[in-house]
């Protein structure tokens, strides 16, 4: 089965580089956001068929969160349950800073031996 | 994949917890959480829709309840071997001293500082409690009474959300309390 071939591969991509998609838009933005905010920004940004389930999207917050790089504020909410805001950490801003340079680097490296090169 | 696709929230909740059973509670809780988060504001984002009609297309954009529960579950993962070293469980220390080490817990301390705490807070809830429904029922007669009470609701869910990051601060139950 192809189909599942090419949703394993990006799974697999998608396990390091959401937290990094993630800590980059929320570095952007000069308000808190609320994961379904976080998703509906990252799906507008894609066209087509989406890179990742918005549902994935939630446990990373949390597990950025544990690990000190943002934080968040409960609000209540009149529509629903409280909203969980996220706001980017000092330290976040200096991860994101070497995580960026981290991908940048794995992308010339992978893009030297994938690409096509015309003959 | 045999399962027919929820069609409501609460159906969608409750698979996302049967896909979940055995983890962590508070894993657990906090999936149920962000889903219901989600939810809610895809179906109110979708006013136009009915909620069956909302709930037929989650699968591909929020996820299959097996899906998300399989990116908590490897999250969780990481997430522990990378925070929590096992604690150093000195083997060799006698049973006397593992029965004693209960003394040396801070943890023990705040739960404590949240119990003597509990008869304060409690009287100031029961009090804003009975004068709040009492006042709601009494100008009920008035109009006043519809919109004191929509603001007396209010105001107990702020003061629950507020109790519950006090447990989660004095005793480290919940995942959320570390952090800084």
């Amino acid at each position: 089965m192809e189909d599942s071939h090419v949703r394993k591969f990006q799974k697999d991509l998608n396990a390091g580089l959401v937290a990094l998609v993630l800590l980059a838009v929320l570095a952007a933005s000069t308000e808190d956001l609320y994961g379904y905010e976080i998703a509906k920004r990252l799906q507008r940004a894609q066209d087509g068929e989406p890179l990742f389930k918005e549902g994935t999207i939630y446990p990373v917050l949390r597990a950025l969160s544990a690990n000190g790089l943002l934080t968040s504020r409960v609000v209540p909410s009149y529509s629903g349950p409280p909203r969980r805001y996220y706001r980017i950490t000092d330290e976040g801003r200096q991860v994101l800073v070497q995580w960026r340079s981290a991908w940048r680097t794995t992308r010339d490296f992978v893009d030297r031996f994938t690409e096509e090169s015309p003959r | 994949m045999s399962r027919p696709a929820p069609r409501t929230i609460d159906a969608y909740l409750t698979l996302l917890r049967e896909c979940l059973r055995g983890e962590d509670p508070a894993l657990i809780q906090d999936a149920l959480y962000d889903a219901e988060e989600y939810l809610r504001a895809e179906v109110a984002a979708h006013s136009g829709k009915s909620e069956a009609d909302v709930l037929e297309l989650i699968a591909s954009t929020y996820g299959a309840p097996e899906e998300v529960a399989d990116a908590y579950r490897d999250t969780e993962v990481k997430v522990r071997a990378a925070l929590a070293p096992p604690r150093p469980h000195s083997a060799n220390s006698g049973a006397l001293r593992r029965f004693f080490a209960v003394f040396g817990d801070v943890r023990a301390y705040t739960s404590l500082f949240f119990l003597l705490l509990a008869l304060p807070t409690g009287i100031l809830y029961f009090v804003l409690a009975v004068a709040g429904l009492s006042m709601s029922a009494g100008l009920a007669v008035l109009i006043v009474g519809v919109p004191f009470f929509l603001a007396f609701i209010g105001l107990t869910r702020v003061i629950a959300l507020g109790e519950g990051r006090l447990i989660e601060a004095t005793t480290g139950a919940g995942s959320h309390a570390s952090g800084s």
